[in-house]
């Protein structure tokens, strides 16, 4: 049986389509605007949705995140919480949906306790950030069968540890836009173009470029030569705006129409 | 002089593993730049040119070797024992934290990088880095938490005047915690150009290794010292424990000692309760942190908890892999005091021997005073001070005003 990550892959590549990939932090600002986010984030014609469980100390992400990760702990968020959210989304929607976190939370949790209930909540993969290839855990064996446990690679990452990275990937392989953490960019690096075109021969499943794209107009150069686009502070930083009073999710929801449509009309060129 | 047994740790092993703590669980952004350290550093430990730079800087100019102190008045006031004090404290820049940056900047010379990063909680870490990029004409930015550059205000002057660029964080407790998240972002944006100094025995492979190798000559020196000065080992070896840089170079040259009891001292703060301190194996869990597998304070969701201590040095959730290691094969023994505790030993210290100890090593000597009244007469104990206190008077000045016991 295919999983749904692969399968809206295959779906999108038909057409010729890119994946649109939101992320949005599970509980900011509160569980019931994360629902309502979602529900906007996929009539705007989200692909795959990117998930993120709330960490202290997130440090592989810029301010935006960092910020929503501590409004989402205010609220009293936590993977349990986060999997009752999949659950309820789960009843709507087919959407496939990756989980995006740091290792201690799960380590905390019981990594093959968190990957059984993360399947029976709906989750389809898993992006742990902290946890590279090399390093084995206890319950990982267990938590790569029950989901896809999605790999980055990187521009500073060695020839050789891509090629490693690209065959343990599952779902899809994260290509990450330049050497720095998440956040806003005004331009893209020419970086991300490169890693992309350097993963091409070595990776099976999909190539998708994250970490600062910023505009529609950087998601549609994106989604000229990856098959998909992940936009996170992007989005949560116009969250955080509603959040101050100084957007609202109209204006949210324009946002992420408008980036679903230079995302998916920009074919790709062969 | 006695013979040495072998004890047979030849750790970490080659995923950095210290049994089963440690490894490098960093973001792979920052996964090359490890490798590439790792690599730089093993050449640069087969390469004699290398040690002798090193050993040359350490003895003329950071001024090694360091006394090894028989604190006498100390002493009479224990009964019949006999207190011993490393004075890693008259080092150059005043505490341990110099034989590190040191040598790591050094190796980051040799790497071709230009610029050095580091985080500093007490601020000693950070001047010395802040010194030795002086030394070496590198550019340097220490990243402080802007609750530490309050405390340890003097540490901020010092930096700014030796050329760094000294980074308030205002994230989080704002204190070291959210100073090495910065210091570890600021990396991974500037790979190239850019080494990151890490000040303790801890974070992903190879810091713990790089950072105790660099910080074992406080042990070995001692080991020596003991020999020369009293014709035989200490009973007992005493050193506080944040991170756990200064404990785990003083254990180092007495692992191999049975008869030598070694002690870590962690910091008890104000209390039990999670946040009241930084204790963290009374009460931390296993868990996986700055890219280390540890003890690690954090709450039933894996959240890592905030601490607490009056010495800023101390004040940090997790504990260096190494030590976790060394707890597990009852090697070292841990235990902690609190902030009034400390408070007594630094006051203890100022005006029987006339030396201010830095916060930090006063955990150590407020453990010595009170394992003193348990050991048997004729005993001997040696303390390492790690640090010098110069840093913290306005801090305890503070404390005394508003009327806190001291």
């Amino acid at each position: 049986m295919i999983g749904r990550i692969e399968k809206t892959f295959l779906e999108l590549q038909k057409d010729r389509i890119k994946a649109f990939i939101p992320f949005v932090m599970a509980g900011d600002p509160t569980p019931e605007v994360f629902l309502n986010i979602v529900e906007i984030l996929e009539e705007a014609g989200a692909d795959i949705l990117e998930v993120g469980i709330p960490f202290s100390d997130p440090l592989a992400d810029g301010p935006i995140i960092q910020q929503s990760a501590f409004r989402a702990l205010k609220g009293g968020m936590h993977i349990d919480r986060v999997f009752s959210l999949l659950n309820i989304i789960r009843k709507k929607s087919n959407i496939p949906i990756v989980l995006f976190s740091y290792l201690n939370p799960i380590f905390r949790y019981g990594i093959e306790r968190f990957a059984a209930q993360a399947y029976d909540n709906g989750a389809d993969g898993v992006l742990i950030v902290d946890l590279p290839p090399e390093e084995s855990l206890e319950g990982i064996n267990f938590l790569e069968k029950k989901l896809d446990r999605i790999l980055l690679v990187t521009p500073a990452t060695s020839p050789l540890r891509k090629k490693r990275i690209a065959e343990r990937t599952r779902g899809f392989l994260y290509c990450v836009s330049r050497n720095g953490i998440t956040g806003l960019q005004k331009e893209l690096s020419k970086e991300a173009y490169e890693l992309v075109k350097s993963m091409e021969t070595l990776s099976k499943v999909p190539l998708c470029v994250g970490f600062g794209v910023s505009t529609p107009h950087q998601a549609k150069t994106v989604a000229s030569y990856a098959d998909g686009v992940v936009v996170g502070s992007a989005l949560v930083d116009e969250l955080a705006r509603i959040v101050e009073g100084k957007s609202t999710l109209e204006k949210f929801k324009e946002f992420a129409f408008s980036l679903a449509k230079s995302i998916h009309q920009e074919q790709k060129d062969n | 002089m006695q013979k040495r047994e072998t004890f047979s740790l030849k750790l970490p092993d080659s995923l950095g593993y210290f049994g089963p703590y440690g490894g490098r669980f960093a973001p792979e952004s920052l996964m090359e730049a490890l490798l590439e350290l790792e690599e730089a550093y093993k050449k640069a430990q087969k390469d004699q040119h290398f040690k002798e730079e090193l050993e040359e800087l350490l003895k003329n100019y950071a001024g090694r070797p360091t006394p090894l102190y028989y604190a006498k008045r100390l002493s009479s006031l224990l009964g019949d024992k006999k207190v011993y004090l490393k004075r890693e404290d008259l080092l150059h820049t005043g505490a341990h934290k110099i034989n590190n940056t040191l040598g790591q900047v050094l190796l980051a010379k040799r790497m071709g990088k230009k610029r050095i990063v580091a985080e500093t909680g007490a601020g000693q870490h950070g001047v010395a880095t802040a010194t030795a990029c002086a030394l070496f004409g590198m550019e340097c930015r220490i990243y402080m938490g802007e609750l530490d550059m309050e405390r340890q205000a003097l540490n901020v002057t010092r930096m700014q005047m030796l050329g760094a660029e000294v980074y308030p964080v205002r994230v989080g407790q704002k204190t070291l915690k959210e100073a090495i998240n910065e210091g570890l972002r600021d990396w991974v944006i500037n790979l190239h150009t850019t080494h990151y100094v890490l000040g303790s025995a801890l974070g992903p492979h190879p810091f713990p290794m790089i950072v105790r190798d660099f910080q074992k000559v406080i042990g070995e020196e001692c080991r020596e010292q003991f020999f020369k000065q009293e014709g035989r080992l200490p009973d007992v070896a005493i050193a506080c424990v944040g991170g756990g840089s200064n404990a785990i170079g003083f254990f180092y040259g007495f692992l191999s000692d049975p008869q030598v009891r070694l002690i870590g001292v962690e910091a008890g703060g104000n209390g039990e309760a999670l946040g009241e301190h930084a204790a963290r194996f009374a009460s931390g869990k296993l868990g996986i942190f700055h890219g280390t597998k540890t003890f690690v304070l954090q709450d039933e969701n894996g959240q890592i908890a905030s601490t607490h201590s009056v010495s800023a040095g101390l004040d940090y959730p997790a504990v260096g892999p190494e030590h976790a290691f060394l707890r597990d094969l009852s090697r070292v023994e841990y235990s902690k005091v609190s902030d009034t505790e400390a408070l007594e030993g630094f006051f203890l210290l100022s005006q029987t021997e006339g030396i201010l100890p830095a916060l930090e090593s006063a955990h150590a000597l407020a453990y010595c005073l009170k394992i003193c009244r348990k050991l048997p007469k004729g005993a001997i104990v040696a303390v390492n001070l790690s640090g010098r206190g110069d840093k913290d008077v306005n801090q305890i000045a503070a404390l005394q005003n508003k009327g806190q016991r001291v």
